[in-house]
């Protein structure tokens, strides 16, 4: 027997929404960390924090939840850009040991990331075609992975080498990752249960720059000391791949205003082919290569001051992570409806980049001398240490008018890395994250316009100095500070 | 205008986020020039008597007779700032700039410090304001044998006689003639010592052998105290280790040893024995020459030597010295040495003793308890130093405080897979040994 009248069936949702919000939470706040997953598709969907699985009634539900298309009356094309400004700080403390060193690291100064503001386009139709009875098809395309950031934190100090200077932006990743997703949706059980299916053709651009510190291969005085112990390699990797995906999801409606929604994405590995350079930049030790009488002696290559290029072919495997999520929606009134979502992303999948290098010719000198050959033509790598995360989001969506609906929503996302193995300023996940959204939609006969703003906040975080076994850095010590900030402006029209 | 406030939201909404986008630049800071103009490098100098006349007699002086240097050169570089490169500042302008001497390590030589980045380091200070405008003066060890602990020998050079007030004020006097920008300071509070392993020694041998003379010291991890913090370690403690090196077993006898003995230079620890004997324990203990200059060249003639009558622990005829002859038949070139063991590898008592006698606190007890009155002192050691220098350092620092003074001891460690052995950090430590003779210096 009901013992709630309607206000507090009402308060009831939103108390044990918000008690679930602030259990995730907590749980989030005490467990791992996020990676590069694109922060949402649509202006409805992002503004409400991404917590869209149980609603899913436009087209960005090819995204959501592919069973959300089953229940939507019209067909629809959408457009949106999304304009995204990672607004990062690194504070470098790359030191070796403890003593004072200047390492070309900017120590103790804080570092913005490149200024940039990206675009990030998404669109797509979705309607029902005289195939298969009412199953509604869609097609779109949209980004779930994506990141872009570049760091120029180094030059070489002056006792390393005073006569050549550090390519710009040294630390740095451009991850487009595409899907072109092909839906179809319908109920399986007439007004109460429908299922989704979109395959996805994906396709992965990867541009990352990396400088990593090799030990030298030298093992005599001065060479072996620093700074001439760790010699900076510049990498710089260009590629591109291609690969399948599965994104499916159910929609069941629990009654009239509760709708439940669970979802499951399923991208595959991607081999990312394409060209890197290799760039390693020589100590310059004057008076030990003045002593050198042969010029094309690996003992003057190491204390020349030369730059060392290689142009290799790499392959690399993407892991992308497959994430499962739940969502529920509750019209709280006619006019006002709230949905809370819960998303598990398996990022322990992804595990860094290897860089695996083709063979090849490309050195010359004493570079080509099989003592040293080896230590230019070595696989690099990037290895990462992610735990999966959990990803909750609590929105509201309010009909002020038949013309305007407004928006809002909460998302808490774990960081990615939390036991710091790695880190590095490509992926600048600090931890726990708060996102504040919010947005408006126009409603104009046929069209819907809409502008959305995201704000993600992330914790402070220092990483401390972790050495490998032969004295180099194990990721990027530093204090890590971020921010994002998102502008998403839609429109989409239905037919 | 019943939108109104929705537009008026969305534009502040909108506000918001493009202030969030606006660039802040990336903080990093702008290059400056990356020249390193600031440094005359090369500025050997000789260090002997001119004879005379064609048939002047003298006792072997300075670096007339040490070993294959028959230039008599004391090999040195020196890190002068030039005003016009470096910015030094207004105050320091126009005056005396004070004066640094670095020793080299074992087997290095008087670039030692600039391969570790002296240059750069010192303009970085200075141009930063952390350090005042110095000229830093770095003398190389012996090259042949890769150090003889820049100690007083005929063989090693006399370098007790170099190592103070004559060096000082050769500096002072003709830096200006290679460099005429330098101007060298004579107030001795502004004149410092300092080195790096065998360079340590050499820095508190020549302080203590000339007291007045240097008023900081600088010393990393070196053969501070020849025996250790035990009595029975230090030095000793490798003496094994320099069997092992050269192949050999403890159960021959000295001829085999001494036969065998080589001084490649990857044999490092044997290295540094023979160099210690050459200068602690020669098999010539005074020799007199008659030196000549003939169709400009130099030509030295042996009158007389004495030699160390003991031979249990002589090593004979593994060093040639330098092509002296002549027609007195005294032409014997050959450099005898004492090493401080016996053939089954346990010490020598009596070379051991001459081997003592140069320990730092013999020196210290020689030179009185107020040689080093008002210097200041500063040590890094590291207990992964190699040789067991961490020990003798600390063991001489301890001797330093029983005598009342009151040394600053920089301890560190390098990191996993790059320990702080032999010169890993010398780098780094440039930068802590410039800051103290700075501050020691004064203002």
């Amino acid at each position: 027997m009901c013992v709630f009248d309607k206000g507090d069936t009402r308060m009831g949702i939103i108390r044990i929404s918000a008690r679930a919000l602030l259990a995730i939470t907590v749980i989030s706040a005490s467990v791992l960390a996020a990676g590069f997953e694109n922060t949402g598709v649509g202006i409805q969907a992002q503004a409400m924090g991404g917590a869209f699985r149980g609603v899913a009634n436009d087209w960005t539900a090819t995204y959501y939840n592919p069973a959300g298309l089953a229940y939507m009356t019209d067909n629809q094309w959408g457009v949106e850009s999304a304009f995204l400004h990672f607004r990062d700080e690194l504070t470098p403390d790359y030191r070796y040991g403890g003593l004072d060193t200047v390492t070309g690291f900017y120590n103790g100064l804080a570092i913005y990331n490149q200024h940039a503001v990206l675009t990030n386009p998404t669109g797509g139709i979705v309607g029902k075609l005289p195939i298969l009875g009412e199953t509604v098809w869609g097609l779109s395309i949209y980004q779930p992975f994506d990141q872009n950031i570049n760091w120029n934190l180094y030059q070489p100090p002056r006792a390393y080498n005073d006569s050549l200077s550090a390519p710009g932006q040294q630390y740095g990743v451009n991850l487009d990752v595409v899907a072109f997703q092909f839906t179809a949706a319908r109920e399986i059980k007439p007004g109460k249960m429908s299922l989704g299916l979109g395959i996805q053709l994906l396709r992965a651009d990867l541009v990352y720059r990396d400088l990593k510190f090799r030990s030298t291969p030298m093992t005599t005085s001065p060479y072996t000391d620093v700074p001439y112990s760790h010699i900076p390699e510049f990498l710089y990797s260009d590629g591109n791949g291609w690969g399948l995906g599965l994104r499916a999801g159910m929609m069941y409606k629990l009654n009239e205003k509760a709708n439940l929604g669970v979802t499951a994405a399923l991208p595959f590995n991607i081999t990312v082919k394409g060209d890197a350079r290799l760039d390693f930049l020589m100590p310059m030790i004057k008076s030990t290569r003045n002593k050198q009488t042969d010029p094309n002696s690996v003992e003057y290559l190491f204390a020349s001051g030369r730059n060392v290029s290689l142009s290799r072919a790499f392959e690399t495997k993407l892991k992308l992570p497959a994430s499962f999520g739940v969502g529920l929606s509750y019209k709280v009134t006619e006019k006002f409806l709230v949905a809370l979502d819960g998303e598990y992303t398996l990022w322990s999948t992804f595990d860094g980049f290897d860089f695996a290098l083709a063979s090849g010719d490309g050195l010359s000198g004493a570079a080509a001398d099989p003592s040293v050959s080896s230590f230019f033509t070595s696989d690099v790598s990037t290895v990462v240490d992610w735990r999966n995360t959990i990803k909750a989001a609590l929105g509201g969506r309010y009909n002020v008018s038949p013309a305007l609906t407004v928006l809002a929503g909460l998302s808490v996302d774990q960081g990615v890395d939390p036991n710091k193995v790695g880190f590095t300023p490509q992926f600048v996940d600090t931890g726990t994250k708060l996102g504040f959204n919010g947005g408006l939609q126009l409603h104009l006969q046929t069209w819907d316009l809409g502008l959305g703003g995201t704000i993600i906040s992330n914790p402070d975080l220092t990483v401390d100095r972790t050495y490998e076994s032969d004295g180099s850095l194990l990721g990027f010590p530093g204090l890590y500070k971020a921010t994002t900030f998102e502008t998403i402006l839609s429109i989409a029209r239905r037919f | 205008m019943r939108y109104s406030k929705y537009v008026i939201i969305a534009g502040a909404f909108l506000t918001l986020l493009s202030a969030g986008c606006s660039d802040r630049g990336t903080n990093v800071p702008t290059l400056s020039g990356r020249s390193s103009w600031t440094v005359w490098p090369d500025f050997n100098h000789v260090f002997v008597p001119a004879p005379v006349n064609a048939t002047d007699t003298l006792n072997p002086s300075q670096l007339l007779m040490q070993i294959r240097n028959p230039a008599c050169l004391l090999e040195m570089a020196a890190y002068i700032p030039h005003p016009d490169y470096v910015p030094i500042p207004e105050e320091y302008r126009n005056k005396p700039l004070p004066l640094l001497v670095l020793l080299a390590p074992q087997d290095a030589d008087k670039w030692f410090y600039f391969d570790h980045g002296l240059a750069e380091i010192a303009y970085d200070l200075i141009s930063k304001g952390t350090i005042r405008p110095m000229i830093i003066v770095t003398v190389g060890n012996e090259k042949v044998f890769g150090g003889t602990f820049y100690g007083n020998s005929d063989p090693a050079g006399h370098m007790d006689d170099i190592m103070g007030d004559l060096l000082v004020n050769k500096l002072v006097d003709s830096l200006r003639f290679v460099a005429s920008w330098a101007d060298v300071s004579s107030d001795p509070q502004e004149h410092g010592i300092g080195g790096v392993g065998m360079g340590a020694y050499g820095a508190y041998r020549a302080a203590l052998k000339h007291p007045g003379i240097y008023k900081s010291i600088s010393a990393a991890d070196g053969p501070l105290d020849f025996d250790g913090s035990t009595s029975n370690g230090g030095l000793i403690q490798l003496i094994p280790q320099v069997f092992a090196e050269q192949g050999l077993r403890t159960d021959t006898t000295w001829d085999y040893v001494a036969n065998h003995f080589d001084t490649m230079r990857t044999l490092r620890l044997s290295r540094m024995f023979v160099g210690g004997s050459l200068a602690f324990s020669p098999h010539d203990t005074q020799m007199t020459v008659s030196v000549t200059i003939a169709a400009n060249q130099r030509r030295l003639y042996i009158l007389s030597r004495q030699q160390w009558a003991d031979s249990a622990t002589l090593v004979s005829g593994l060093l040639m010295g330098q092509d002296i002859g002549g027609p007195i038949g005294s032409a014997d070139v050959h450099w005898g040495f004492h090493m401080p063991f016996n053939a089954d590898g346990s010490v020598n008592a009596a070379t051991w003793s001459r081997w003592m006698s140069n320990n730092l606190d013999s020196l210290m007890v020689q030179a009185g308890p107020s040689a080093l009155q008002g210097v200041s002192m500063w040590f890094a050691t590291s207990p992964q130093a190699e040789y067991g220098y961490h020990d003798m350092t600390e063991s001489w620092i301890s001797t330093l405080r029983t005598a009342g003074h009151s040394p600053t001891v920089l301890e560190y460690s390098g990191t996993p897979g790059h320990p702080a052995t032999g010169s890993a950090y010398t780098y780094n430590l440039i930068r802590e040994m410039l800051v103290f003779h700075s501050s020691a210096f004064g203002n």
